[in-house]
């Protein structure tokens, strides 16, 4: 369980975090998606203790994180897939990760495994790691512990497709058994995949939060004819609202068979009908990303 | 956990994890710290040469001393201070590099959110250095013992193992303070390149600006470590060189310490 009540971040008169409250619940897969720049990481930091929050609070476990009794036996952490001692091998890290937490050394061949890095790569220096190898290294070692709550930022960065996949699989294994995820991303489609639950961060402030199915229910239709200037005109003129003509696919707000049955009587070929699917989440986000871009500010 | 079995990819421990009972549970315990910080001295191939290198010094010294030193700076005495030389040189390096490869590294994202109590951190890193330092002492005495026999085989040299335990145990605090003084420095600039310049080149500016202000002259060995140092690994220290090791040692250890321990437990860690 994670809690932010009304956290607030300020950088002399640019605020990064601004007002932030949700929870990431024990069970379930939180996803905290907004472009580069929004103050994801720097509110997971705030979670994590390492940087102290101009107002407002963090609770991890119902404490704050400073007062668990042993931080890295409860909460596993990847803060940055990056911040690692180049010198040291992965092996290495991992070893130092199992005395931190108190955990047997077995741990490290079990997470090596749980995490496709060979043996042989495990005794190879994180200098020479790709970033794809980091990650899953960096996903090892906030899994070793074995902890009730894991704090992960951008932990998808980096991986193939099968390996985004492979980590909806893992994460949402972990969260079945009671455990809370808290993840980070900047991209709806990987966010998307993993997450059961979204919170939608832009310039510090939240804007968008519930469940995934909530958020991405779409709201009408979206309609593929060969000539969607004549459907358009046919639904409006049936009193619906048409929100858009993207090529041969029309928008309107209106369930499946409303448009059908107007198509029909039009006498119109439809090839595809389906729901329009996340547009809004996706409008948002887009909409968030222009505006984040235009006044970026390196957190 | 050894109960874990393995689904397809995932590792699943059975049933629900249980609930961690944090009320009165004891923190990290500072053994495990200082094992942790012990082996981030020489795990990486920077912390492992940095010690091959004093020892490598340390023989060289003793070869240069054996081969063109004077019959009288032969006893076993003479030749253990002169390994004090390269120790005391060097070892405030790796109390420095352990501090500052948390910044410059950026491992400090991960080890502050091991331990959040950072002060227990340096403690540990003070702990661990001080471990390695007591090692290479160790090591110098020995390579210090090797050479006197050298010397007494080879250049009919009197044997005179007396240990000088008055400059022995003045070698081993000179190390202990210069191991923290680095620490302390790295603590303060967290750059590595800049903590260890300032180590070397601080002291000396100091020398030189006090020898040009009379009021500061005066005062010099109070304020100046190398002075009393230097009469601290000869074993010769009476009450006034004790107080100055003391107020000097407050001013180049004691201070940038504390100074930097305020500063980490403030700063943002990214």
């Amino acid at each position: 369980m994670i809690r932010l009540e009304n956290l607030t971040k300020r950088y002399g008169g640019f605020t990064a975090v601004d007002d932030v409250t949700f929870e990431a619940r024990p069970g379930v897969v939180t996803g905290f998606l907004g472009p580069n720049g929004a103050g994801k990481s720097t509110a997971l930091r705030m979670v994590c203790g390492l940087t102290p929050p101009t107002s407002g609070r963090v609770t991890v476990l119902g404490r704050a994180y400073r007062d668990l009794p042993t931080p890295a036996a409860h909460v596993g952490t990847l803060l940055d897939a990056a911040a690692q001692h180049a010198g040291r091998t992965g092996r290495e890290i991992l070893t130092l990760a199992a005395i931190a937490a108190g955990r047997p050394r077995t741990r490290v061949d079990e997470m090596l495994d749980l995490v496709g890095l060979t043996a042989d790569e495990s005794r190879r220096r994180v200098r020479h790691y790709s970033l794809g190898m980091r990650q899953r290294l960096g996903i090892a070692q906030a899994l070793l512990p074995d902890p009730q709550v894991l704090v992960l930022d951008e932990p998808a960065n980096g991986l193939d497709p099968q390996g985004i996949h492979w980590m909806r699989t893992l994460l949402a294994g972990l969260a079945a058994q009671g455990r809370t995820v808290l993840l980070s991303s900047h991209l709806l489609h990987e966010v998307e995949l993993v997450a059961d639950e979204l919170v939608l961060i832009g310039r510090g402030r939240i804007v968008a939060q519930g469940t995934k199915t909530a958020l991405l229910a779409g709201t009408g239709s979206v309609a593929t004819t060969p000539e969607p200037a004549r459907l358009a005109e046919a639904l409006t003129r049936a009193g619906l609202v048409v929100r858009g003509v993207d090529g041969d696919a029309v928008s309107v707000d209106a369930d499946g068979e409303r448009v059908a049955r107007v198509a029909l009587d039009a006498a119109l070929l439809v090839t595809d009908l389906r729901p329009a699917q996340g547009a809004r989440l996706e409008q948002l986000f887009l909409e968030l990303t222009g505006s984040a871009d235009r006044s970026a500010v390196a957190a | 956990m050894s109960t874990a079995t393995t689904a397809g990819s995932v590792t699943v421990t059975p049933g629900p994890a249980p609930i961690p009972d944090l009320a009165g549970a004891p923190g990290v315990p500072f053994a495990r710290l200082v094992r942790l910080e012990s082996r981030k001295v020489v795990d990486t191939r920077s912390g492992r040469w940095l010690l091959v290198t004093i020892a490598a010094l340390v023989a060289v010294a003793l070869g240069l001393v054996l081969r063109f030193g004077e019959p009288g700076d032969l006893t076993f005495g003479m030749l253990v201070a002169v390994t004090s030389t390269v120790l005391l040189l060097l070892y405030p390096v790796l109390g420095i590099l352990t501090v500052t490869a948390e910044t410059s590294q950026r491992t400090a994202l991960v080890t502050y959110a091991v331990e959040p109590r950072r002060w227990r951190v340096v403690a540990a890193k003070v702990v661990a250095a001080s471990w390695w330092a007591a090692l290479g002492l160790a090591v110098a005495v020995a390579l210090g013992a090797a050479a006197h026999g050298i010397a007494v085989l080879t250049r009919d040299v009197p044997a005179d193992w007396s240990p000088a335990w008055a400059s022995l145990g003045g070698f081993a605090l000179s190390l202990l303070l210069a191991v923290l003084q680095g620490i302390a420095f790295g603590l303060l600039l967290s750059s590595p390149a800049l903590a260890v310049s300032a180590y070397f080149v601080l002291p000396v500016g100091w020398v030189f600006v006090a020898n040009l202000t009379p009021g500061l002259r005066r005062i010099g060995p109070w304020l100046d470590p190398s002075s009393s140092g230097e009469i601290l690994v000869r074993g010769a220290m009476t009450g006034t060189e004790w107080a100055h090791l003391a107020t000097s040692n407050a001013l180049w250890v004691a201070l940038p310490l504390a100074v930097g321990l305020a500063v980490l437990s403030r700063r943002e860690v990214k």
